[in-house]
């Protein structure tokens, strides 16, 4: 049973999705939903990324939910993956933004990972989401009354949006002026696409390296697997896509809490000043090859899942 | 036997299977497949069957090149070349060069056959004939950009026009089609060139004429010249400036045009002299400064052979033996 809701104070939906409750976790020596097997949700047929309609779904006609995994492997991670991997993975996100955009019921299309259980992942197999909301979240509907004017495009204007960290051949990385989370990055296409489906196939190879570049650099930055909401905003009004990283630390051992002041008013507090995130952020991904990468540490890992 | 560098390339697609699992959800199963192409790396030299265009395709081979050719004919004279048949202009002869190898440089020697143009324009003749040809390069080349492309202007010409503004308006018409079509380019104008190929071919230039009525054994005649004061460079010398060239340009050099002559004009009179003859119908005062010091300090060619009477010499000969075997020559 899904609810649909409007708050009659601030006009913002919130969806209602009981069965949520009962979705699984998968804990060490619990059988794992998302690896191949002729039980599991992927069951046996070979792939290196599969979607699955979202067995506890937030939306379900009106809207969608489906899940992107994003390897047959259990400890695989989307910053570590083969390049040609990380580009299926962009290739899926196309794929089925284009489909879900095509339906009626589906206003925009949010593809987004919880990287790590600390931000809520319930499944330890690498995956991400789409989500194909039925209205337009509270954050777009935000951004399109703040100044969204169709034809001037605020994200072709990078350096009014944040710090610069790297530019690529076909993005920009900054770190935005008002962080809403410590660290938080900001990957903006050179060129401008309304979403993941106009992107070209040069923009999808260097937007999937430089997303593998800024997962490792999280790593290297707080010394274990950093937990990060990755969103990918695909706004309309005539604004483009963008990319966001939003890790849940403000560093080591030390988690930025989303507490009364964010939960209640959606008044975000920062610890970090943008410009020290910035030279922090800019040193590490500038000083990493892009050709070889740094080897995953299998000892490394998320410090507070091991003390559950 | 093809030799030097190959290029390896790899390309993916992406398949999805989508099935319908027991309680109606939807799986879709992603795959990529990646093909691997190996194609080796090559000098095209078109017109491989004519005379500049052997020569030239002969020279890159000495120089440890790969080499392919583009002939409008496939006559003996191609071999020992992997040579594919079309003119310069024939884009499914490009397209079977592109499919099986990396293209470097185009070395375009091919001449094209000559366009309708007004009688007595002789500036329009030329224009016609760069801008055609230059089309037709185009065809192929806008799509794939060799990086390297090295132009002949007897690819381009095959008599020069009757003014010097006539003749820079042309040049620059060309210069500006060129770039257009090549990251980086040379274009060699080349002088007259003289001296029988290794087949024994001489050149359809005033070589030709001259070297005919000496073997035909005339002390006395006329021929019709418009440039009186003619730069005579050696077939080997040419060919040695398009492999200098072509290594210039590799090596990171900057697009230019270049006058490859000896750097010695010959009077009209002195030209007949040297190959026993006398004449000259002067039409026009006018002659082209070779650029024999730029090519030197820039691509490190000297010509070598600079003797006109050597090199008529042996275009007589040449065409005498050709008289006595009965070939016909380019």
């Amino acid at each position: 049973m899904i609810d649909i809701v409007q708050d009659p104070l601030t006009g913002e939906w919130v969806s209602l999705a009981n069965a949520r409750q009962s979705r699984p976790l998968t804990r060490p020596g619990t059988a794992c939903p998302f690896c191949p097997g002729p039980e599991t949700e992927v069951g046996t047929k070979p792939f290196h990324v599969a979607v699955i309609d979202n067995r506890f779904p937030v939306f379900d006609h009106p809207g969608a939910a489906e899940v992107v995994v994003y390897s047959p492997r259990h400890d695989d991670d989307y910053g570590y993956l083969d390049s040609w991997h990380a580009r299926l993975i962009w290739r899926v996100w196309q794929d089925r933004t284009r489909a879900l955009l095509e339906r009626p019921d589906v206003t925009t299309v949010f593809v987004f990972e919880n990287r790590g259980r600390r931000i809520g992942a319930t499944i330890d197999h690498p995956h991400g989401q789409i989500y194909g909301y039925p209205y337009w979240p509270a954050r777009l509907q935000r951004e399109h009354a703040h100044g969204g004017v169709p034809g001037d495009c605020r994200l072709c204007r990078p350096e009014d949006l944040g710090l610069p960290v790297v530019d690529t051949a076909a993005w920009h990385v900054v770190v935005p002026h008002a962080m809403r989370m410590p660290y938080q990055l900001m990957l903006i296409p050179r060129a401008h696409a309304a979403n993941v489906t106009q992107l070209a196939d040069p923009q999808v190879s260097d937007g999937a390296d430089l997303l593998q570049r800024v997962y490792q650099t999280y790593d290297r930055l707080f010394g274990f697997r950093a937990a990060l909401a990755l969103a990918v905003f695909q706004p309309a009004l005539g604004q483009h896509l963008r990319i966001e990283c939003l890790p849940i630390d403000r560093g080591q051992f030390r988690q930025k809490y989303l507490a009364a002041s964010e939960l209640a008013m959606g008044a975000f507090v920062t610890d970090i000043p943008a410009a020290v995130a910035q030279d922090q952020l800019r040193a590490l991904i500038t000083a990493m090859p892009t050709a070889s990468r740094w080897t995953r540490n299998e000892q490394e890992g998320d410090p507070h899942d091991h003390a559950h | 036997m093809l030799k030097g560098r190959w290029e390896a390339s790899i390309t993916s697609s992406v398949t999805v299977d989508t099935v319908t699992r027991a309680d109606g959800r939807t799986v879709r199963y992603y795959r990529t497949s990646e093909t691997l192409s190996v194609k080796p790396e090559v000098s095209v030299v078109t017109g491989v069957d004519g005379y500049v265009g052997r020569a030239v395709a002969q020279a890159l081979l000495r120089a440890g090149q790969a080499v392919v050719g583009l002939a409008a004919q496939l006559t003996p004279a191609v071999t020992p070349l992997m040579t594919y048949l079309g003119s310069a202009g024939f884009a499914p002869a490009w397209e079977a060069i592109a499919s099986a190898h990396r293209v470097r440089a185009i070395y375009h020697c091919a001449r094209l056959p000559e366009p309708p143009v007004p009688d007595g324009d002789v500036a329009a003749y030329y224009h016609v004939h760069v801008t055609e040809t230059l089309a037709m390069l185009s065809r192929w080349t806008r799509a794939t950009m060799p990086p390297l492309l090295l132009l002949s202007s007897t690819a381009v010409s095959a008599s020069p026009p009757a003014t010097a503004s006539a003749w820079i308006q042309s040049l620059q018409a060309e210069e500006n089609l060129v770039a257009s079509l090549c990251h980086r380019w040379v274009a060699l104008r080349v002088a007259e060139v003289v001296g029988p190929d290794d087949l024994g071919r001489v050149a359809d230039g005033p070589d030709r004429p001259w070297a005919r009525l000496a073997e035909g054994g005339a002390t006395t005649t006329s021929i019709r010249d418009v440039v009186p004061m003619r730069d005579y460079v050696s077939l080997a010398d040419v060919a040695d400036a398009f492999v200098r060239a072509g290594r210039f340009l590799a090596a990171g050099g900057a697009s230019q045009a270049l006058n490859v002559g000896s750097g010695h004009n010959t009077p009209l009179e002195a030209v007949a002299e040297a190959f026993g003859q006398r004449t000259a119908d002067v039409a026009v005062r006018w002659d082209r400064a070779a650029h024999a010091p730029q090519a030197a300090r820039q691509w490190d060619w000297r010509p070598h052979a600079i003797n006109l009477e050597e090199m008529a010499e042996a275009s007589v000969h040449a065409v005498r033996q050709m008289a006595g075997t009965g070939g016909g020559g380019s």
